[in-house]
């Protein structure tokens, strides 16, 4: 028998259809334990009537300046669920505060953000029945998220909106504090041309000023550190910036 | 003593010595290099995709917190499942068909992956839940198609090395694959989410993997499948990879020594569910306490940087200790590096330079990374090894395929676990409420690392008071020959 014909004999001799017989069987055996394991933690899961929403929201997918699958969700979840735009998930969030929520380091990329969520903003605030003075499970208001995220535009829009530039959340930060800490230029800049109070105080007597003042100092002091190298936020400009912004309130 | 020793010049540089080795890969012919560009293309995409996988399903797909990492570990199963069914395969259909249809598959998945939720919102008017689960049977048909690469490489590596060759030839194979690995990384998934923020950096990344699966279809049609570096192997078919999966459980299962194996392969999964987290939580807890520019592929490549320095540095200077002590000091290492986490982030204040809960978080994460991967370095060979030995003689590679079994039940439970708790202590928002003081310890990331902590120490405790029971059954190879110890190594590494 020469080599080709062996080669063929033991290839004839191996039965592949029991193997993929079994592989269905542990497939099957597998999905059944994900899918229960899936069911017993479903009553821990945290679910929300708005997550489709909310998720098309962070695609941001706007073409031709405007998203389809977005508007679609928006309608039939305001069809089928009664106050369905101002429903709270398990952090407290509504849909609203979920639009001006971004967290990048970089001041620039949440700049980015700020020109497309404003399309899904407009599209909430134009909303019947929306109410945008709700606030998450530790006080946030929209208009925080938007100051903590540094999204200017979405700050101006929120505010025309009617939002009270001066609301506290729970620990006593206002949006332009929130700002401030982060070092966000133009947001806190935004806050101030519409009139947000820099002369507030926490409990604890810090204002926004001086919050920007102890971050922007952290940030300074670790740019003499050679880790930098690996891990540069580039904050350090900003911080002066803001507290020049702020500056004589204390 | 080997050829390959007698021949390899004896240097003492370990750097110097570990490349010297590979001069004898000059008489691999064109289909061996083919092979690794091979690999090395489907290794990009496997990894650059693991990397954002997480992030992409929650971000670009709209799955929920939990649901995420339960289908990223679903993927992981499937596709170990199936590597059972398609090592046979290889050798009934022939190599280039079986990359033909591997690929077609792997590039199918993918496509539907990558694009499917578009497809499903944009084209057939469907939910985001709906569309959801055309994803789903992306996922499915991918992990199908990945499973059939890896018996198929092996394959191909093996039948185009000389026997001269061939443990050398695994090694080049290894090391490649964690370049891969490494630049998939810093190369790929950082340059593109700079480029492309947000959900849209995270499809590109997966798209440009279906590129690289393309660009490696495309080198398989130039492998001469005929060819056989030892002529003799043509005819040569391994029984054992002919048995059937539940066959061989069912041969394996009232053997003594596999139910010892069964016993410390459920101890040692503490530890080894960590491993798995890089993929499945990791991102989440990366984006959400730093930022979204985090860069997400710089720390990923962290663990093949020093996996590549261990082979060269490391590994050589291993051999003069014991398996299981190796095993030990491995998981011992891995698990302690989630205290780095585990803690809050103000302990780190009395670091100079560190000042904020972000540069805190930074550290503890960089520092983790290493830490882990340098016990990662010293347990997962070992681990192949150790499983090796227990195995009676005749029965390694049977031992070697079902030693996977209990991360089979343990990894869609894990992700379903690790999905809730990243949606209760690492949800998306965290930072804000971190830096205005309304995250308690108990709700907060550091206590979910706590839990993993926990987990993870169990592993090395159990196995240090045990340790009688798991010693070698062949205690005269514990202390092995060095050209042995590296062939098998190398050979042990590919199939890990």
């Amino acid at each position: 028998m020469d080599t080709n014909t062996e080669e063929k004999q033991e290839k004839r001799n191996i039965h592949w259809g029991p193997i993929l017989q079994d592989m269905v069987i542990l497939m099957a055996a597998m999905g059944v334990l994900g899918y229960l394991s899936k069911e017993v933690m479903e009553v821990f899961e945290t679910k929300s009537t708005t997550d489709s929403l909310v998720s098309l929201i962070r695609k941001e997918d706007v073409k031709n300046s405007k998203d389809e699958p977005f508007i679609r969700e928006l309608k039939s979840g305001m069809r089928d669920h009664e106050d369905f735009i101002n429903t709270h998930d398990n952090t407290g969030r509504t849909p609203l505060m979920w639009t001006v929520y971004v967290n990048f380091n970089e001041p620039v990329e949440a700049q980015k953000k700020d020109v497309k969520r404003l399309f899904y903003l407009n599209s909430l605030l134009d909303t019947p029945g929306i109410r945008t003075d709700e606030r998450d499970n530790d006080g946030f208001t929209a208009l925080h998220w938007a100051a903590w995220s540094g999204l200017p535009a979405c700050v101006e829009r929120l505010a025309a909106a009617g939002m009270d530039l001066n609301a506290e959340e729970n620990s006593g930060y206002t949006p332009l504090m929130l700002a401030a800490m982060r070092g966000n230029v133009e947001t806190v800049q935004k806050l101030l041309q519409l009139g947000a109070d820099p002369a507030r105080k926490r409990s604890d007597g810090s204002t926004a000023s001086s919050l920007a003042e102890s971050h922007g100092a952290a940030y300074h002091k670790r740019s003499s550190f050679v880790y930098t190298l690996l891990y540069s936020e580039r904050r350090d400009a900003a911080y002066v910036k803001v507290r020049e912004l702020l500056g004589g309130d204390r | 003593m080997s050829k390959t020793t007698n021949e390899a010049p004896q240097n003492g540089n370990p750097i110097v010595r570990y490349f010297s080795e590979f001069g004898v890969l000059k008489e691999c012919g064109i289909n061996f290099w083919l092979t690794n560009f091979i690999q090395f293309f489907d290794g990009l995409a496997y990894f650059t995709l693991i990397i954002v996988f997480a992030l992409f399903l929650k971000d670009y797909c709209g799955f929920r917190d939990a649901d995420a990492p339960f289908w990223v570990g679903m993927y992981t199963l499937f596709l170990s499942l199936f590597v059972f069914a398609v090592g046979t395969i290889c050798d009934i259909i022939g190599l280039k068909h079986t990359y033909l249809v591997g690929f077609s598959m792997l590039i199918l998945g993918r496509l539907i992956l990558g694009l499917g939720s578009d497809f499903g919102m944009r084209l057939l008017d469907l939910s985001q839940d709906h569309s959801r689960y055309i994803v789903i049977a992306g996922i499915a048909i991918m992990s199908f198609g990945s499973a059939f690469m890896s018996p198929c490489i092996q394959t191909s590596i093996r039948r185009f090395t000389t026997l001269h060759a061939r443990p050398t030839g695994f090694n080049f194979y290894y090391l490649f694959m964690n370049i891969g690995a490494l630049l998939a990384g810093v190369a790929i998934v950082d340059p593109i989410r700079a480029h492309w923020s947000g959900p849209e950096g995270l499809q590109m990344v997966v798209n440009f993997g279906t590129c690289c699966e393309v660009i490696a279809f495309l080198f398989t049609r130039f492998v001469n499948e005929n060819f056989y570096a030892v002529p003799e192997e043509r005819i040569t078919t391994e029984k054992a990879s002919s048995r059937r999966p539940l066959q061989l459980i069912g041969e394996v299962i009232r053997e003594r020594p596999f139910q010892k194996l069964l016993v410390f392969l459920v101890l040692t999964l503490g530890v080894r569910l960590v491993f798995t987290l890089q993929f499945m939580i990791m991102p989440q807890y990366y984006t959400r306490t730093i930022g979204d520019d985090f860069q997400l592929g710089f720390m990923n490549s962290l663990n093949p940087f020093i996996i590549i320095t261990g082979l060269i540095v490391i590994i050589p200077i291993l051999k003069y200790f014991s398996t299981v002590k190796l095993m030990i000091w491995g998981m011992s290492i891995s698990a302690a590096s989630l205290i780095l986490m585990a803690i809050p982030p103000e302990c780190y204040f009395v670091f100079p330079g560190i000042d904020t809960v972000s540069q805190a978080y930074f550290i503890a994460i960089f520092l983790q990374i290493i830490i882990f991967a340098f016990g990662e370095l010293l347990f997962s060979p070992r681990f192949s090894e150790y499983v090796a030995r227990v195995a009676p003689k005749d029965k390694v590679a049977s031992y070697m395929s079902l030693a996977g079994l209990p991360m089979f039940i343990a990894k869609p439970v894990n992700g379903v676990v690790g999905g809730l708790l990243v949606s209760y202590m690492c949800y998306d928002g965290i930072a804000a409420k971190i830096d205005t003081g309304h995250v308690s310890y108990w709700c907060s990331p550091e206590f979910m690392w706590t839990i993993y902590l926990i987990l993870a120490v169990i592993s090395p405790l159990a196995i240090i008071l045990t340790k009688d029971s798991f010693v070698s059954n062949h205690p005269e190879e514990d202390v092995p020959d060095e050209d042995e110890e590296r062939k098998e190594l190398a050979t042990q590494e590919a199939q890990a």
